[in-house]
């Protein structure tokens, strides 16, 4: 059959899942009644449905070692719970609100903003410039305790830490990576993980800690336990290096300004 | 284990959340391996699978406190899981390595997947469903995945994945019409008008749900 005229299969694919509208919807419709081609196109998408959803009711069940493995990531999970390092998540309800977007991947609350850090670092008396991660300037103000007001602006700064997530987005395929005026999450994410494993050439401690033995938080911002004690790191992906505040000061000291 | 642990979802995850020390695990046992299927096949890859979901499950461990009871917990650990891996494709096309390889090793990989009472048939199909899923579009396979192989309505899958429904609906529309000739063998319609070949030979999929031009690619069949 000789038809100039056949819908595009794009426009055949999203007139079925109901996307066409108007008078274009109309023109797919009389088209489909009289051509057998595009319905038989039409009819093989329902049947890819029907193949993943026929493959999709057999899961494979997770592998044994895959199981195993983490078995003893979540023991170690809660073997950190329990010895109340990370403890603070819970704090986050009673200081306030969770995060507003629903889509948005949730950081690790209480580290989360940098602004919040930076004042935890005058506290400790390390002073270090949070390249890429705004809000520093007043690293001063809070020379002590940190106070309510900072801890509030602290939430603040952390809204505007970026998040791992893509943003919604156009249908569109292999869509940009985001733009490198910030750091890249995915970028951060592997700044972390050469974190976790302390042999990576483009981590430069720049206190003399030791390896670092155990991280949380996935955000730019993260406590780390080195082998002389807990520390803040602040991934920057736009140098590639991570800077560790407070190498040496003990657990007490670095939560002892309400975060 | 706790196997018998008769506690629904949210109330294991209050219980994690207010401190019992086993109810996480509970809850991870009863939904791994679902969880692991859709990292799987999310992914495509059983390495990165494997980290992806490690990597989510600690992490709604620990934030298990942000979960806010307006959702299913189930919904609520496919989100985290689903985006993990999206992050880690993403992170691995950022690093510029390309698209998967598609060498018999790793169908092979894929293919050990099954569980050992599942029939040669059934596990080459798994094999073949998840190697055409690898060379579509990661955004469209998330989708598809969500609704077509685990049978979540298009908005919870909106929900899962941080998009509007519409666009939900587009990555699936997109995703199936690139699946029809890879999975050309499990239609009983063996015979497609020929003018659907070429959306699968090359990555073609305009961003609107109406295309740019009228006859992008091989409108016009014999």
């Amino acid at each position: 059959m000789k038809d100039p005229a056949h819908p595009p299969v794009d426009l055949l694919a999203d007139h079925h899942e109901g996307l066409v509208t108007g008078a274009q919807a109309v023109a797919v419709a009389a088209h489909l009644d009289l051509c057998t081609e595009c319905r038989s196109l039409v009819a093989a998408l329902d049947e890819v449905t029907d193949v993943l959803a026929a493959e999709g009711s057999h899961a494979p069940p997770m592998p044994a070692s895959v199981a195993s493995s983490l078995d003893q990531a979540l023991s170690r999970a809660g073997a950190e719970r329990a010895s109340g390092i990370p403890s603070l998540a819970g704090r986050r309800e009673a200081s306030g609100p969770p995060p507003p977007a629903a889509q948005r991947r949730p950081v690790w609350p209480l580290l989360a903003a940098a602004a919040a850090v930076v004042v935890i670092a005058s506290t400790v008396g390390v002073g270090v410039l949070v390249e890429g991660n705004g809000g520093s300037a007043d690293s001063q103000a809070g020379g002590g305790e940190a106070s309510e007001e900072q801890r509030t602006s602290g939430e603040d700064a952390g809204d505007a830490v970026p998040s791992p997530t893509s943003t919604p987005e156009s249908p569109g395929v292999g869509a940009d990576p985001p733009s490198a005026d910030t750091a890249e999450p995915g970028e951060l994410a592997e700044l972390a993980r050469e974190l976790d494993s302390g042999t990576q050439q483009p981590i430069r401690p720049q206190d003399s800690c030791a390896t670092p033995t155990e991280r949380y938080g996935d955000g730019p911002v993260s406590l780390v336990v080195f082998d002389g004690g807990p520390a803040v790191a602040v991934l920057d992906g736009k140098t590639r290096t991570v800077t560790v505040l407070d190498c040496d000061s003990a657990r007490t000291k670095l939560f002892a300004t309400g975060y | 284990m706790n196997g018998a642990d008769s506690r629904d979802d949210a109330t294991l995850l209050r219980a994690h959340v207010a401190g019992d020390p086993e109810a996480f695990s509970t809850l991870v046992r009863r939904h791994r391996d679902r969880l692991w299927a859709v990292s799987l096949r999310t992914t495509c890859d059983p390495a990165e699978a494997e980290d992806a979901l490690q990597d989510a499950l600690i992490s709604a461990f620990r934030r298990a406190e942000t979960f806010r009871g307006d959702a299913q917990v189930t919904t609520w650990l496919h989100r985290i899981v689903v985006n993990a891996c999206l992050d880690r494709l993403r992170r691995r096309r950022a690093r510029a390595t390309g698209p998967l390889p598609e060498d018999e090793e790793r169908a092979a990989v894929l293919a050990d997947s099954r569980g050992s009472d599942t029939s040669a048939e059934v596990s080459e199909r798994r094999a073949d469903v998840l190697a055409a899923l690898g060379q579509i579009n990661e955004e469209q396979r998330a989708a598809l995945v969500l609704v077509d192989m685990e049978g979540y309505s298009v908005e919870e899958a909106a929900t899962i994945l941080g998009c509007a429904p519409g666009t939900i609906k587009s990555r699936c529309s997109r995703g199936r019409l690139r699946l029809v000739p890879l999975l050309a063998q499990y239609s009983g319609n063996q015979s497609l008008p020929e003018h659907v070949q070429p959306a699968a030979t090359h990555d073609r999929a305009p961003s609107q749900a109406s295309p740019p031009t009228q006859n992008p690619t091989g409108g016009l069949p014999q």
